[in-house]
């Protein structure tokens, strides 16, 4: 079993990340070495390497361990979240950075594999086999709930308007894998479109600037968020069809594209690599994502498929709000892109979760011969 | 083996991956749009992105006088420039900052507030704030600390001779939104200067040259790393302006009377040349470079002095006596005297029912017309103008130029006042009395001149009916010495009179410094010629207060010519609220010819011009 099992090692996921992380370095590398030299790439380098930790002790502990100390972990993130709360350190407005030393570590990547492991908890036992002949009850919408809103209203607190949305999206993805009637979803639709005004103010002054922006145009406030989309557009633009080359894209040479080497990596990557650069990042993202789909198919596990797709939904987030970011379709929300911008907590998370995803894969065969 | 269930995720699934591709290649279809669709656009809009197009400034040409000695001068000014380059740049967190490092007092920072406050946040703005060495010194040393000032070098000006030639060169400062709105500022800067008064105002498409321009690559906060040296056009210098004027004279005339309100003008008859234009008290032009802060501004506005009138061509006043010239020709001409006729004056004339006085109280006695110009009889020229008709006298009068502007290269020139019955009843609503054509015979009356118009009579006589257009400028040159204009001299009044009227004329004036009224203008060494006037301000200054007296004392005119052979000039001086003609100006025009006289060097001979065919600069005046 063991042999057969690093046999079955998994080499596409593996293939895959590294092209991805390697296109993030070179691209934070031709953004950043004019101004800031190696520096980014050497600490990305060294996230990579403490990721690879990570990613071994979520990959090579069983899943089915890292199940059963969900609500201990689930814990230790909502103290976490409370203690950057408290201790955390501010960046730009919003204290969501926790320090030892001279180590930084945004708290909220944490909380979001405590909560894939807790949904894949309760909803992977015995309430998947309830769900099989019952339907989904209002209770089912609570418990899910609940276990989202700890972690986002605190997040919310920091605040952290982004991240606290990547959680929304995953959630809605549990909801429809456990089938929830089409009433449930009208209802928290009108809902929704009720919260839009009581949320809207209490936004702040600079994340309305960006929703504004977002429904009106670019050209209305050329130097504030819509600056930052049209500096994008226009280095994607730039870059036409071919690119203009490795350190050669001006726009992200001279800085005018706004966070180049992370949240908008992809307008940096696209304008030195043109549209067949992007094709081959979503290449990659969707060579990925269907393996990913097809790993979670192969397990006959109900928790693990479960860990599978809600660590699916959260790249699929991140990389789609990214990405429609990058050509203004999405409003700026700080979403970095898995894997290749330049951002070590987050990239913590990718790898931890790249590690429990396999995780589920590579343990299919003991889940199997216990059924 | 029992058969695996499938998980109940399995079908969601399978959608949820379905959903991920789909929405996936949608978003990949934005960025076709956006780099193969759209390329083009945002293609050019990098090369705006990292391109700046830096306006380089020419330096302004230099004035110099007719002996080549330079009047206004190019040199390097810094200016300091709000370039804000970073989005949260707040002016009012950058400058008091800037206020500690440069250690301005704090009555200075407290005044500047308010213009910093208006600065926004996002648009670069000029600050008109003159910066010495040493605050130049300060700023560069700190400059990392100011990323959102920027120290800008620019060609300035300077007047060596300031307040001397401060009327009839002008001054130039920051273009002005009143300029802006002017076709010939079109493709100026917003932080050009420009000229604002004199020659530098008419001739400033001669004298700024034209705008170079630089690309710059720059990066996202607008730092510029790279010239893009092949598309560089380096500014072209403006042209050399050869002045007519004698800096030797306007310096001398500027002595002699800058402790007096007065306007002194000389030129020469045979061409209009401007070899002098003084008007005290003066200024000192080199404040206004490149801005004049606004309370010194303020007082000079409100000086009642009246420091930036060029009285020259903008202060109005009676002719007084000078006037009986013109009546002389009109009189000799017209048949309303000979010069044989004799008046006996008694001190005053009796007429339509008025007493009107002579300036002599004891009167002259019986006087031919000679006598009566040579000692300014006032009887003489009563009879005189109760036998003329006023609006032959204005014919006469505009024919020597009184009335019009003569059209001098200086902007904001006045024209005067010629009276007729016409004008009387147009902005009076009352017929023209036959009495006031009396008081008009002596230069009173409603009748007004400049001291150029003046001088312009005196070169009329001189060249006996032959009137040209004054000029100050009498050669535009290129940067590289090539000529381009010349001003030729054109005549804009013609009178024809028997030479006897004119050798009458001559004769009469002459005599008026050898034995009458001008006899304080008398030099040996000079042959000067002139008549003097004295412009009453008071109908009768008995029945005013004493001291009101001094405040309305009369103006002193001495106009006339000085006759060098090889450098003629015809000249007009008023000093005002002085006393009379021939104890006030005559004397003075004395002092600054004997003077002037003394260190006078021969005229430049006049070259003709290498090429005329550059004539293409668009040019007022010419």
């Amino acid at each position: 079993m063991r042999f057969s099992r690093w046999m079955d090692f998994e080499s596409v996921t593996w293939l895959i990340v590294v092209l991805l992380l390697a296109i993030g370095l070179a691209t934070i590398y031709s953004a950043t070495v004019d101004t800031r030299g190696t520096r980014y790439v050497y600490r990305q380098l060294l996230a990579i390497g403490l990721g690879l930790l990570a990613g071994a002790a979520f990959g090579l502990i069983s899943y089915e361990k890292w199940l059963s100390w969900a609500p201990t972990l689930y814990a230790a993130s909502i103290a976490l979240l409370v203690g950057t709360l408290a201790f955390g350190h501010a960046v730009s407005g919003s204290k969501s950075w926790i320090g030892i030393g001279s180590f930084r570590f945004q708290s909220s990547e944490m909380a979001k594999l405590a909560v894939v492991l807790m949904w894949a908890r309760i909803y992977g036992g015995r309430h998947a086999e309830r769900l099989r002949t019952s339907p989904f009850r209002l209770r089912d919408l609570g418990v899910t709930s609940a276990i989202a809103a700890l972690p986002v209203g605190l997040i919310l607190l920091q605040p952290d308007f982004g991240t606290a949305l990547t959680f929304f999206f995953p959630l809605a993805v549990l909801w429809f894998l456990l089938r929830m009637p089409l009433r449930y979803w009208l209802v928290l639709g009108l809902a929704a479109l009720m919260a839009v005004p009581i949320g809207w103010s209490l936004l702040k002054p600079y994340q309305k600037a960006r929703v504004l922006t977002f429904l009106k145009s670019e050209a209305i406030d050329p130097q504030g968020s819509g600056y930052q989309v049209l500096q994008s557009k226009i280095a994607l633009g730039s870059g036409g069809f071919w690119g203009k080359g490795f350190r050669q894209g001006s726009q992200a040479q001279l800085g005018f594209v706004p966070a180049r080497h992370t949240d908008f990596i992809l307008a940096s990557l696209g304008e030195e690599w043109g549209f067949i650069g992007i094709v081959l990042v979503f290449l990659l993202f969707m060579a990925l994502f269907t393996r990913w789909f097809t790993l979670a198919g192969r397990t006959p596990d109900p928790a693990g498929q479960l860990i599978i797709a809600l660590v699916l939904a959260f790249w699929v987030f991140h990389f789609g709000v990214n990405a429609g970011m990058a050509v203004g379709w999405f409003p700026v929300t700080g979403l970095p892109l898995p894997l290749v911008s330049y951002g070590g907590s987050f990239l913590l998370f990718c790898l931890s979760s790249v590690g429990l995803v396999l995780n589920v894969y590579w343990r299919r065969h003991e889940v199997l011969s216990r059924l | 083996m029992k058969p695996i269930q499938p998980t109940p995720f399995e079908r969601p699934l399978r959608r949820f991956r379905t959903g991920v591709l789909l929405g996936m290649s949608v978003l990949l279809l934005g960025f076709w749009r956006l780099q193969v669709i759209q390329h083009s656009y945002y293609l050019g809009l990098a090369d705006l992105n990292r391109v700046q197009v830096v306006r380089l400034h020419p330096p302004r040409g230099v004035i110099v006088d007719r002996h080549q000695q330079v009047l206004a001068d190019t040199g390097v000014t810094s200016v300091l420039v709000w370039e804000p380059r970073r989005p949260q740049a707040d002016p009012r967190r950058v400058f008091p900052e800037l206020f500690q490092v440069l250690g301005w007092p704090e009555t200075q920072r407290a005044s500047l507030m308010p213009r910093v406050q208006r600065l926004s946040a996002y648009y670069p703005e000029r600050l008109n704030w003159a910066l010495n060495t040493v605050d130049i010194a300060r700023f560069e040393f700190y400059r990392e600390r100011f990323p959102d000032l920027v120290l800008q070098t620019r060609p300035s000006r300077s007047y060596p001779y300031g307040p001397i030639t401060a009327h009839v060169l002008g001054y130039v400062g920051w273009i002005g939104p009143e300029d802006r709105a002017q076709p010939l500022y079109a493709d100026y800067p917003g932080d050009a200067v420009v000229g604002k008064t004199g020659i530098e105002r008419y001739y400033e498409p001669a004298l700024r040259g034209e705008f170079g321009q630089a690309y710059y690559v720059v990066n996202s906060l607008h730092i510029p790393v790279q010239e893009l040296k092949a598309h560089r056009r380096s500014p072209r210098p403006g042209n050399r302006l050869v002045l007519a004027v004698d800096l030797d004279l306007q310096r001398i005339a500027y002595e002699v009377l800058q402790d007096v309100s007065a306007a002194f003008v000389a030129l020469d008859p045979r061409t209009g040349a401007v070899r002098a234009m003084v008007s005290t008290p003066s200024f000192d032009p080199n404040e206004f470079v490149p801005y004049i802060r606004p309370e010194r501004w303020r007082d000079l506005l409100e000086d009642p002095a009246r420091p930036l009138q060029n009285r020259v061509i903008q202060a109005l006043y009676p002719p007084g006596s000078t006037f009986k010239v013109v009546m002389t020709v009109a009189g000799l001409l017209e048949g309303w005297t000979t010069p044989t006729q004799t008046v006996t004056c008694p001190g005053y004339a009796r007429l339509y029912n008025h007493v009107f006085r002579c300036w002599k109280p004891t009167g002259h006695g019986t006087v031919d017309l000679h006598a009566a110009i040579v000692h300014s009889c006032d009887v003489y020229f009563y009879h005189l103008g109760a036998r003329a008709p006023i609006d032959t006298i204005a014919r006469y009068a505009a024919a020597f130029g009184y009335g019009v502007p003569t059209g001098i290269d200086l902007y904001f020139e006045k024209g005067g006042l010629v009276p007729t019955t016409f004008w009387k009843e147009r902005v009076r609503g009352e017929p023209w009395y036959p009495g006031e054509t009396v008081s008009v015979a002596i230069g009173q009356g409603p009748l007004l001149t400049t001291p150029l118009q003046q001088a312009n009579v005196m070169a009329m006589i001189w060249n006996r009916g032959v009137q040209y257009q004054p000029y100050v400028v009498q050669a535009i040159e290129s940067p590289d010495g090539r000529v381009v204009l010349r001003r030729e001299p054109r005549v804009i009044n013609r009178l024809r009179a028997p030479e006897a009227v004119w050798d009458f004329l001559h004769k009469a004036i002459c005599e008026v410094v050898q034995a009458g009224t001008g006899r304080a203008g008398r030099d040996p060494n000079v042959p000067i010629c002139g008549k003097t006037g004295t412009v009453e301000l008071l109908s009768d200054p008995e029945k005013v207060p004493p001291e009101l007296r001094e405040k309305y004392k009369t103006h002193a005119w001495f106009v006339g010519w000085v006759d060098w052979p090889d450098d003629p000039m015809a000249f007009a001086l008023i000093v005002e609220h002085s006393g009379h003609g021939g104890e006030v100006a005559a004397p003075r025009v004395r002092e600054i010819f004997r003077r002037y006289g003394a260190l006078r060097r021969p005229p430049p001979s006049a070259s003709p011009p290498r090429s005329r065919s550059h004539a293409v600069l668009p040019m007022d005046g010419f």
